[in-house]
């Protein structure tokens, strides 16, 4: 019984299913075309379209990062999702994470000098910091920066000090998106002021 | 064995997937080059140098793996494709693809002063898969290019080393940017991303997603077994690529490196010895096959 089911199993397993590669000889792949365009487009094109409609610029605002203080926020940057203690806006796959004011009787170069020294630490070999350099925000508030260069991505912090307070932001982006958004987080820096000290 | 079956180019002209990689290998220069000039702009020694030292870097490479290859030699024309698919294709797509999915990912969850996780998400998703779809192009293209799991993992190794090549220099040229010396912090990037982790980076992640992309065009098991391999070697490089690049066990680049690299380069070596087994036992039966008896 069965004779002709079993010839033809061992037909099949005399003559197993072609590969694909040898199926594929002399044709088009069209269909293989297509699963490799539509990878490349939605990489390309629909991944960036979805992130400007998913993170949707907002007009130039005033975000209150803590405590009062405040910073004015150019259009290009979206607020990520709220944590305690912290304020995340990012653009163009930087991140910027700013902190609540916290109280301090430190001079900013002196709480950078703190931040370089334990990034240096713990930074893969071939890191690189930058001297710290100091400016003044647009409200008169003493500050300075500094910038790590790490071998897969670049970080930036700033410490701004009203002589009580302090906020530290720290900029993180790949190579390829620092030189776009470090001005423009440097110029969000600048906007920042402490709340008015109560009489 | 040839891995190329005669095709005239006018066949290969005919082909939709001829047009594609070219366009994507065009796009992607297209998109990447810029960044590359600008950087070469800023630092004109630094970019020399990063030139000589990570073309040179890929020519030894590429000249090893040609040399090591076993039941025959593959066709230069398609290792010149995978690893211009790595070099300009992967690099130009993931300058628009990156920033897009590190957007949709810190809009999406929290990571605050845990930005790297969100680095090394995207760097794993974005890389790998367009790495990936390079192999599957190339396996798609006229001429019987890939018809092992060892024609999949060689291409998928031009790849990354195209992609790692191009992008290293990149980040050369963007380290000496705010060094004291140039030429050091040109030589230490090459130290820690083409000596140390060399042997277990883009490469090696690109060569697990090829062996995959081998499988399935060239297996003739069940479609569903074919497609489990094709995704499970893309997904086990992505966790690779991520657990590489993730803030776990930093502090010392060396032992970090070592530590997350190891086991991916055992698995990879593993999936090789496995992929020659299975190829000479192919080559077996097809000599059984045409001759009528074993072979000697």
């Amino acid at each position: 019984m069965s004779s002709g089911a079993d010839s033809a199993a061992d037909a099949a397993s005399l003559n197993p299913p072609e590969p694909l590669s040898v199926r594929l000889i002399g044709r088009g792949s069209a269909a293989g075309a297509l699963v490799i365009a539509m990878v490349a487009l939605a990489y390309a094109v629909v991944l960036p379209l979805v992130a400007e409609a998913v993170s949707a610029p907002a007009p130039p605002r005033v975000i209150d990062i803590g405590e009062g203080a405040t910073v004015t926020v150019a259009e290009t940057w979206s607020e990520g999702s709220p944590a305690a203690g912290e304020t995340t806006l990012t653009q163009g796959g930087a991140t910027l994470v700013l902190s609540e004011p916290e109280a301090t009787e430190r001079l900013p170069i002196e709480t950078l000098d703190g931040l370089t020294s334990g990034w240096i630490e713990t930074a893969p070999e071939g890191s690189v910091a930058t001297a710290p350099r100091t400016f003044t925000t647009d409200a008169g508030d003493d500050a300075a920066t500094v910038v790590l260069q790490e071998p897969l991505e670049t970080v930036q912090a700033w410490v701004v000090s009203d002589g009580a307070h302090e906020v530290i932001a720290v900029l993180t982006a790949p190579p390829a998106a620092w030189e776009a958004t470090s001005a423009s987080a440097q110029v969000l820096v600048r906007s920042l002021t402490f709340a008015e000290a109560a009489p | 064995m040839t891995t190329t079956s005669a095709t005239t180019p006018r066949e290969a002209l005919r082909s939709p997937m001829t047009w594609l990689v070219v366009a994507v290998i065009g796009v992607g220069a297209y998109l990447f080059v810029p960044f590359f000039v600008s950087a070469l702009q800023l630092n004109p020694v630094a970019g020399i140098l990063s030139v000589a030292i990570w073309g040179g870097y890929a020519l030894l490479l590429w000249w090893i793996l040609a040399r090591m290859q076993r039941f025959g030699r593959r066709s230069w024309v398609t290792t010149a494709i995978a690893f211009a698919w790595g070099a300009l294709g992967v690099t130009g797509l993931a300058t628009k693809a990156s920033p897009g999915f590190s957007d949709v990912l810190t809009s999406t969850f929290t990571f605050g002063q845990d930005s790297e996780w969100a680095s090394a998400l995207t760097a794993g998703v974005v890389e790998e898969t367009l790495k990936w779809a390079g192999v599957l192009a190339i396996a798609f293209l006229p001429g019987l290019r890939i018809r092992s799991t060892l024609d999949g993992l060689y291409y998928g190794l031009f790849v990354g080393l195209g992609f790692e090549a191009a992008e290293s220099a990149l980040y050369s040229v963007s380290s000496a940017a705010y060094a004291d010396s140039v030429v050091w912090a040109v030589i230490a990037t090459f130290v820690l991303r083409g000596v140390i982790s060399g042997l277990w980076s883009h490469p090696t992640y690109s060569a697990i997603t090829g062996a995959g992309v081998g499988y399935f065009v060239s297996s003739p098991a069940s479609l569903a077994r074919r497609i489990g391999i094709l995704l499970g070697a893309l997904g086990l490089a992505i966790a690779s690529h991520i657990l590489f690049d993730a803030p776990v066990l930093e502090g010392n680049a060396i032992v970090a490196t070592v530590v997350k690299g190891v086991p991916v380069l055992v698995l990879l070596l593993i999936i090789l010895r496995v992929s020659r087994k299975t190829r000479a036992a192919q080559i077996e039966a097809e000599t059984e096959s045409a001759t009528g008896g074993p072979s000697v």
